[in-house]
């Protein structure tokens, strides 16, 4: 995993993976697309990336699957000693620690897509996310992710702007998924005093004269972008001091990311793509959807939906918001009521065009001849397949150009249809 | 004088191999610079922390055991007093004063060890840390904790920042750069994160202390043991609640593996992701380490509080890599470590690993080919592989890519200005990593953190820096000569460009910002 064991270069990898321990950086493309004034439809686009790898089947659970008790073993909804959850239909019941993204199934407004997986199929975290943000079929180096090429597909218009008190910095730290040839900003949690304007200038002029072009360049990205910013330490406080100063623990830096997600992503003139980032999702040990760890880092993604939604305001009716982790986890608890890595997982679909109310699966079910290598929910569906039907429906990108450079390799993997609202 | 070649090479001695030039240093070495950093490798005990008041290993357990039962009780006569107060103003008797904290996570301390699942141990609840604190002044230095400190479970608050202050100062102090260089580098490859929470937070100081730094010139074989069988590795990757399904406890509770640690070993510590082991493997290699958990009876405990435990030891051979380990007990795990110490996959990564770090991404293959060979031939002696890098032609003459990690740079700042750490010094250097993403032992993830060139660069992370030289710029003596320092410190590499910028600035501290964040500080 670590690139230097196959002598890779992975120049991003500090950004993907997330740098805070529990990271909440918000991304978003600096541009607006032309469409946004075409008048009419106004689409939004959120991906929200689960890293650790996320236990579908504890989060939405297959209650109605006759293996489904006996095959895991472990502290699952609707057993004789657990809650029942959430009833989605006959046959799902999600974690009860959902219930702001329960509601919104209820209302039509979020589905399910279950057994699902990225065509990556080991079980390393790092080459899992990998696969998972770069689009491509395998693993492989990478530098661009599947957001960032969608990016270079749309009309660019022109660049957003930003006020300060946002707290937005340039060319920070991209997730793998968003980079690519765009210009992309990222919000994050705020540091130090500033150095002058004048010493900034100085800098560069280094920089060039010393011939570095690469810290030339980067400190010329970090000093554009924060000029559109304003100052992006004044702006990171007073984000921080705000309106968000409620917001407490361990789920204040996703709220607080989301918060400023859908403040800005609801602007006339705010940025229309955006990635959001949440990590706490590896749960070899108190796997309990309940009361255990992945039960609070469930109710630390539904508090960061239900900001987002509630910042969005109208624009949530324009949102679809993509939820992905890199891949499932093992069918079986293992010996410390967690489970280990394993293959396939849930994703949602969330958002005000989103035709929800519905669990989309090709269920393979837990019988131990369904299971994948003997041990994981086996992946009936592909992910860029939902993929590409979102960015197909609700971004108008063409078929051909999904298959060839946003998911490069996939033309035999045709898009989901009917996701969304028609 | 020195000739410009010695110049040169003293430079790359102290900031390739080393931590940053103090003062006057490179001037001191350049008579025989490879001999310095050659030197180095037959001083292990340059390596050794032995500042007071740092506690071992199980006695920092016990001790954050103790402050998690104290804020728990804490937090529940807190909760006790707000359902009364809310009971009272309802003036409606009988409230519930079920305490919602509690539920599932109240630990049976002190019998982990006795029948190993007592409880949950609380991991990844908190994520602010006592690094994180000093963000806004919570902590003060003796430790002296705000209330609301309380309500934030698993956290001993002045363990990690004393451990984290004497990691800094003796690499301040340090003559033999390599050696702490060694020590960072190895305590990242077998990584652990305070970000697991729980009792990890307690112990990662120690476990560098007591794992890693004994060891950078020892044997990789015993390097891997004493890390696999540290307490801080144990629980940072679940291996102290993995239990051999069919061993004695395991078939009477009905509990079994966890795999954590068995793959991270193998794709991170060891092999690598491509080293060829399989799925199976790994399973086996879980049961191989089954027994191996923490010992948290206290009193009694020698070493570093890990204990093996044969009643949830799975019985049983396994096959790791085609070979079958038929050993009884704790002697199984220590036959599959001596194959993987071994194995030539190992020596190619970590070999690989080693290089990059230190020579950059664009490092001539041949480095690591010889860096493996050395390993391989000298059955994985880290003296005798180290000297193999240091002795490469190739590894002095790649020129300077990499840029320094926010550690590296925080240190090499504070090295070359002669800065101490007071309070207010310590602080701008602790919030700078953390404002850069690199809190001291809390890397991201098992992989520890990335190493390409550059990982570390970004527009605003730039900036970032630009604003620490800014703060620590003035602190220094109002008196400084920069240009005379920034000669003596870049060496080389205080070409015309740095010149001009650092003797046309407007202030000496302009003159100091502009000379740590010039290419020739930034890329080592």
């Amino acid at each position: 995993m670590d690139r230097s064991s196959t002598g890779l270069l992975v120049p991003h990898a500090v950004t993907r993976r997330g740098l805070l321990g529990i990271t909440a950086t918000f991304t978003a493309w600096a541009a607006l697309p032309r469409f946004a004034h075409a008048g009419g439809r106004d689409p939004r686009l959120v991906v929200l990336v689960l890293r650790g790898a996320m236990d579908g089947l504890s989060t939405v659970a297959p209650v109605g699957d006759p293996d489904h008790e006996r095959a895991r073993g472990g502290p699952v909804l609707g057993s004789s000693e657990q809650a029942p959850g959430l009833a989605l239909d006959s046959f799902f019941a999600m974690s009860p620690r959902l219930p702001a993204l329960g509601a919104m199934y209820q209302s039509g407004e979020a589905l399910v897509v279950h057994a699902v997986a990225s065509p990556y199929r080991e079980r390393s975290h790092f080459d899992g996310q990998d696969v998972l943000e770069s689009g491509l079929p395998a693993v492989g180096v990478a530098d661009t992710g599947w957001l960032g090429r969608t990016l270079a597909l749309l009309p660019e218009g022109e660049m957003v702007q930003f006020t300060s008190g946002e707290g937005f910095a340039a060319g920070a730290q991209v997730p793998l998924i968003m980079r690519g040839r765009s210009k992309v900003v990222s919000w994050m949690p705020a540091g130090y005093p500033e150095a002058s304007e004048d010493t900034r200038a100085r800098l560069l002029s280094l920089y060039r004269h010393a011939g570095d072009e690469r810290l030339a360049m980067t400190l010329e990205e970090g000093l554009e972008l924060g000029m559109v910013a304003g100052s992006e330490k004044e702006a990171k406080r007073a984000a921080r001091s705000g309106a968000d100063a409620d917001v407490k623990g361990r789920s204040r830096p996703a709220i607080e990311a989301a918060r400023v997600a859908g403040r800005v992503l609801s602007k006339e003139d705010g940025p229309r793509i955006g990635t959001l980032d949440l990590s706490g999702f590896d749960n070899h040990s108190r796997g309990d959807p309940v009361d255990g760890q992945l039960g609070d880092s469930l109710a630390v993604l539904d508090a960061t939906l239900l900001a987002l939604k509630e910042s969005l305001g109208p624009a949530w009716r324009d949102t679809v918001v993509m939820v992905v982790t890199e891949f499932g986890r093992t069918v079986a608890f293992n010996g410390s009521g967690g489970t280990d890595h394993g293959t396939g997982t849930a994703l949602f679909l969330l958002g005000g065009g989103v035709a929800g109310g519905r669990v989309v699966a090709d269920w393979p079910g837990l019988s131990q001849a369904a299971l994948f290598e003997g041990r994981d929910l086996r992946p009936t569906t592909d992910l860029r397949s939902v993929a590409k039907g979102v960015l197909r429906d609700h971004l108008g990108v063409g078929e051909r150009a999904l298959a060839e450079s946003v998911f490069p390799g996939s033309a035999d993997l045709k898009p989901v249809s009917d996701l969304l609202r028609s | 004088m020195p000739s410009e070649s010695a110049i040169r090479d003293a430079h790359t001695a102290l900031t390739r191999f080393g931590l940053g030039p103090r003062p006057g240093e490179c001037a001191a070495i350049a008579s025989d610079p490879r001999g310095f950093v050659l030197a180095q490798c037959g001083r292990p005990q340059a390596a050794l922390i032995t500042a007071a008041g740092l506690l071992p290993t199980p006695e920092n357990m016990a001790l954050n055991l103790k402050d998690r039962r104290e804020r728990r009780v804490a937090r529940k006569l807190e909760n006790e007093q707000i359902e009364a107060a809310k009971a009272a103003a309802k003036a409606s008797g009988g409230g519930d004063m079920a305490d919602p904290d509690m539920a599932g996570g109240d630990m049976a301390a002190g019998d982990m060890a006795g029948d190993g699942m007592a409880g949950g141990d609380m991991a990844g609840a908190d994520m602010a840390g006592d690094l994180a604190a000093v963000d806004d002044g919570t902590v003060k230095r003796d430790g002296a904790d705000r209330p609301e400190r309380l309500r934030q479970p698993g956290f001993s608050p002045t363990t990690v920042r004393r451990e984290a202050a004497a990691r800094f100062d003796h690499g301040l102090a340090a003559t033999d750069g390599l050696t702490e260089r060694l020590v960072l580098f190895w305590s990242n490859h077998f990584a652990v994160s305070a970000a697991k929470g729980g009792s990890v937070p307690s112990m990662v100081g120690s476990y560098e202390r007591e794992a890693i730094r004994p060891h950078v010139y020892g044997r990789f074989r015993d390097l891997l043991e004493v890390t696999v069988k540290h307490p801080a590795m144990l629980v940072y990757l679940d291996n102290w609640k993995s239990v051999g399904p069919n061993s004695r406890i395991g078939a009477r509770k009905g509990i079994g593996l966890n795999e954590n640690l068995a793959r991270e070993v193998l794709e991170l510590h060891t092999l690598g992701v491509d080293g060829g082991y399989t799925q199976a493997d790994v399973t086996s290699f879980a049961k191989v380490l089954t027994g191996w958990t923490i010992d948290r009876n206290g009193g009694r405990v020698e070493g570093t509080g890990a204990i093996f435990l044969p009643r949830r030891h799975e019985p049983g051979d396994f096959t790791v890599l085609g070979k079958v380990y038929g050993q009884k007990g704790p002697k199984q795990l220590d036959a599959v470590l001596d194959d993987l110490a071994r194995h030539p996959a190992t020596a190619r990564h970590i070999a690989r690993k080693l290089t990059r770090h230190f020579v950059g991404d664009g490092a001539p293959t041949e480095i690591a080919e010889a860096v493996a060979r050395a390993f391989l031939d000298s059955d994985g002696d880290l003296a005798a592989t180290t000297k193999a890098l240091v002795s490469s032609d190739a590894a002095w003459a790649t020129p300077p890519a990499k840029i320094r990690d926010p550690y590296l740079f925080t240190m090499a700042s504070f090295r070359v200005l002669s800065l101490t750490t007071d309070a207010e010094n310590e602080k701008a250097a602790f919030n700078m990593m953390n404002a850069l993403g690199q809190k001291i032992w809390t890397p991201p993830s098992p992989a520890g953190w990335p190493d390409a060139d550059d990982a570390w660069l970004a527009g605003d992370a730039l900036l970032e820096r630009l604003d620490f030289a800014t703060v620590v710029a003035r602190r220094i003596d109002p008196e400084l000569d920069v240009p005379g320092l920034a000669a003596d410190a870049l060496g080389p590499r205080y070409d015309q460009p740095t010149r001009e910028a650092v003797t046309r600035a407007e202030s000496r501290e302009q003159a100091v910002s502009l000379m740590l964040l010039s290419p020739g500080f930034q890329r080592i």
